[in-house]
């Protein structure tokens, strides 16, 4: 059992636009032990298993295998070596039958041309007793649910011999029953000499089904603790972090500032039926940076997309300075004040084909002084007011034409900023303006949303990172599956604590859904 | 400026790719034993050899051109107008019924009559895709496609039944009037002034996309609709604006087949045109001036093809070998300019690292 079979050192892992991955990441993994790896979104996780499973390449570091120095160079060789993956999304072929997806690509041969079907059965067959599990293997994948399509990755993986199983957040498709049987599967296969890494970021079940856990903060490997020696605000706390020191300040503010947004138990519509935000009210008040703290995935996007006017609003209403914004264009929004900055900004903030210029005007580009005889757009002022901001936002490029596509991540934020911030706002909705971004990056933008709320913006922030929370917000609302669950002063609370009602451990309004 | 040292890059490009395409067919024609020299003579004798083989080459280029601009109108906005066919023969029919029931009319008033049927009826055969795309989602390229089907059995209809011509056997309408039929622009050679509407529209729709606020617009929700609609562009509205102007080259296209070349409708008057549009089109990244250049490199391998079949023995189908060639190189060229691109900005890289 205390064997170790993998050994990484030193991982580094820098995407293309700056985004440093990994740095200096570590793990080591003993034979038949169930590894769990924790950490917030954009910690790194992924990226180091991709690495592991031969999907990316890192950019220095070693692996070791069996105390065997290995390159990984394509998911092909990891499979050869053993190391098998299932992903968050399945890749099954779904009009294939169960069995036909098991072997796919791997198949028997008979007279060199056919696939041998009796000996695929049979040998798949072996697998599942062997570990207990059932699986139709005739019906057609697209029937089986989404617990029996796990198992069918995992069976698949076993199949190409894999002996380290990864499992990419495998519990977050699942419900809870068919996650309490995916932890029985996995018990019984480290029992039979398989070894297990499991990615989550859903503390629970790593205590209940982890021997071991790595936990990993800003591409760094921080610790990697016995399960039975650690606690789950132990672990919140260190996923967190609190290390950080910023040098951007704010003041108190007045409390008699009036409500700018308000928000009337508003609930919006993920499918017919299922909601995605529910019943939300909350009011944020001129010169008050009000912050939504939230697992990702948890409605805090499709909230702020629907203010923005970007999706429907099904449900309950929306006042800005006294009259109804519900449902309003986005052109209006924007004319009144109201101005988002997405998190996505390679795909909503910002389009990268196309130049800082034509970034920088898509909210004004039928505006007066741009565009000269009617309908002519009049470039020169367009590139003059380009230069401005590219000055006054310290936006490193060469000039208004380049593409902003070839910016560095915190430049092509600042692009979106200086958009949103030049022209009117007087309530600014504002999502992980800071992630990926490096510390000098970040303390610009969050300095320039401390300006705004100064001149009297109401923001609305939502961050996945609690200290920029804590560093920026008036006062914390958390969002769990859609609704919100507490309301804090940060003075009043510790980080660790609010990691609780973001997990959903803890909450302090009563469920909405009873008043729905 | 930016845009016309982009447009220069294509057109030299665009020559480049000419001579390769015709290097790789000299290559396969000393393969089957056929020789180039005298082949690609022929060639160029038939497509622009002597006067009613320039006309004949203006013409189809001149279709080329203003089906290539209706498509690429639309997927400049990010909206796809593969109906450019039927929505051609839409306009054809309406230009060639009121080029021949009216009479007794001035030139001045019957060629912008039979244009404007045909352009509004171009225009109401894109508007209904394009309507049913900004308001119910539905696809647009299915949509128009099939709708090339219903406008072609339309068409066809008219014209074997109220519109038939009962002189001729079947399909087709009666002349146009004299006074439905473009001015002459070479007169001994039966070349009217169609190829100058060409021009003009690829002008016009050029100027609209480089300097206007539409064609801005435009660009931009083609370029990312996501990020168009957050700035608070009307999506819907400015890509039906599209649609309907590409509806409305597609009529003009059909007016200028009727008044300028066929002076009746037949069925399938389109032909090949609406398809070949999109390919010219995609060919030349939706630059109206590549779009011209491009049609005419077509426009010369595909009438010179029965000259290299009759005088050197190359089968025609070999027009169809360098057609493909000729699309392999100029998306081989892209690839290319995407290698040249990711050196410069490597070099970018450095620079800013030194600094």
């Amino acid at each position: 059992m205390t064997e170790t079979l993998l050994r990484l050192e030193n991982i580094n892992k820098t995407f293309p636009g700056g985004v440093h991955a990994n740095r200096d990441a570590g793990l080591v993994v003993k034979k038949g032990e169930i590894h769990a790896i924790v950490g917030e979104n954009g910690a790194g996780k992924s990226t180091l298993m991709n690495i592991l499973y031969g999907v990316l390449q890192p950019d220095s570091g070693k692996i070791y295998l069996n105390d065997k120095e290995v390159s990984i160079n394509s998911a092909r060789e990891a499979k050869k070596l053993g190391i098998g993956m299932v992903h968050q999304h399945f890749m099954l072929v779904p009009s294939f039958t169960v069995l036909q997806n098991v072997i796919l690509g791997y198949e028997p041969r008979q007279n060199l041309a056919f696939v041998d079907n009796k000996h695929a059965e049979k040998q798949v067959q072996e697998i599942c007793e062997r570990y207990n599990l059932s699986i139709p293997l005739d019906s057609l994948t697209q029937d089986v649910s989404v617990g029996i399509q796990q198992r069918v990755e995992i069976i698949k993986a076993i199949y190409r011999g894999a002996a380290i199983l990864i499992l990419d957040e495998p519990t977050a498709v699942l419900t809870p029953f068919e996650a309490e049987d995916l932890f029985r599967i996995c018990r019984d296969m480290v029992a039979k000499d398989k070894t297990i890494l499991f990615i989550s970021h859903k503390l629970k079940e790593v205590l209940a089904l982890s021997n071991k856990v790595t936990v990993m903060r800003k591409g760094e490997t921080l610790v990697t603790l016995d399960t039975q020696e650690t606690s789950e605000s132990e672990l919140a706390c260190l996923i967190v972090g609190r290390d950080q020191l910023w040098t951007v300040g704010k003041q108190k503010i007045s409390h008699d500032q009036p409500t700018v947004l308000e928000t009337q138990s508003i609930s919006v519509q993920k499918t017919a039926g299922s909601f995605c935000v529910r019943d939300v009210s909350f009011r944020v008040k001129a010169g008050e940076i009000v912050g939504i703290a939230g697992v990702e995935g948890n409605g805090q996007s499709e909230l702020m997309d629907a203010l923005a006017g970007l999706t429907r609003i099904d449900r309950g209403d929306v006042i800005f300075n006294g009259s109804s914004i519900l449902n309003c264009p986005i052109s209006e929004l924007r004319a009144k004040g109201i101005r988002l900055i997405p998190e996505d900004r390679m795909t909503t903030g910002a389009s990268v084909k196309a130049s800082i210029k034509e970034n920088l005007i898509i909210d004004r580009n039928d505006c007066d002084s741009f565009i000269s005889k009617p309908d002519v757009m009049n470039w020169k002022e367009i590139d003059k007011h380009s230069r401005k901001l590219i000055e006054k936002f310290n936006i490193v490029a060469q000039g208004p034409d380049t593409l902003v596509g070839t910016l560095s991540g915190g430049n092509l934020q600042k692009v979106v900023v200086a958009r949103e911030l030049s022209g009117k706002h007087k309530c600014l909705l504002v999502l992980q303006p800071a992630r990926g971004l490096d510390i000098g990056a970040s303390e610009f933008i969050y300095q320039q949303l401390l300006d705004a709320r100064e001149a009297g913006n109401a923001i609305l922030l939502v961050s996945a990172d609690l200290d920029e929370l804590f560093l920026l917000s008036d006062r914390i609302l958390v969002i769990y599956e859609g609704e919100i669950v507490a309301e804090f002063l940060p003075d009043d609370v510790t980080p660790e604590e609010v990691g609780l009602y973001m997990t959903g451990a803890k909450r302090t309004t009563p469920m909405a859904g009873s008043a729905l | 400026m930016k845009n016309s040292k982009r447009t220069i890059n294509s057109l030299t490009s665009i020559v480049g790719v000419f001579i390769a395409t015709m290097i790789f067919g000299a290559v396969i024609m000393v393969v089957i034993g056929k020789n180039p020299l005298q082949a690609y003579t022929a060639m160029f004798s038939y497509a622009l050899g002597d006067m009613s083989a320039i006309a004949n080459l203006m013409n189809r280029s001149m279709a080329l051109i203003l089906s290539a601009l209706c498509y690429a109108v639309a997927s400049n906005a990010g909206i796809y107008n593969l109906g450019g066919k039927g929505q051609i023969e839409l306009g054809a029919i309406a230009a060639a019924v009121i080029g021949y029931k009216l009479v007794g009319l001035p030139i001045y008033i019957h060629i912008p009559l039979c244009i404007l049927a045909a352009i509004v009826m171009g225009m109401i055969g894109a508007a209904v895709p394009g309507y049913l795309r900004v308001k119910w989602k539905v696809d647009e390229v299915i949509s128009t496609i099939m709708l090339n089907s219903v406008f072609f059995m339309f068409t066809s209809y008219l014209a074997n039944y109220p519109f038939r011509d009962v002189t001729r056997w079947s399909g087709t309408t009666p002349p146009v009037a004299e006074s439905a039929k473009l001015p002459f622009l070479i007169q001994n050679i039966d070349l009217r002034s169609g190829i100058i509407l060409g021009f003009v529209a690829a002008a016009v729709i050029y100027w609209i996309f480089n300097y206007t606020n539409q064609g801005y617009r435009w660009k931009m929700i083609g370029l990312n609709p996501r990020f168009a609609q957050y700035g608070g562009v009307n999506v819907a509205k400015d890509q039906m604006k599209a649609m309907i102007v590409s509806g409305l080259l597609s009529g003009l296209t059909g007016a200028v087949l009727v008044c300028g070349s066929n002076y009746r409708f037949w069925e399938s008057i389109a032909g090949p045109y609406g398809w070949d549009g999109v390919l010219v089109a995609m060919l030349a990244k939706n630059n109206p001036v590549a779009i011209i250049a491009v049609s005419f490199v077509f426009s010369i391998f595909k009438n010179g093809a029965l000259g290299m079949e009759q005088v050197a023995g190359v089968p025609s189908d070999l027009t169809g070998v360098l057609l493909a060639a000729l699309i392999l190189f100029i998306t081989g060229r892209e690839f290319v300019s995407i290698i040249f691109r990711k050196r410069k900005h490597i070099v970018l890289v450095d620079e800013k690292v030194k600094q």
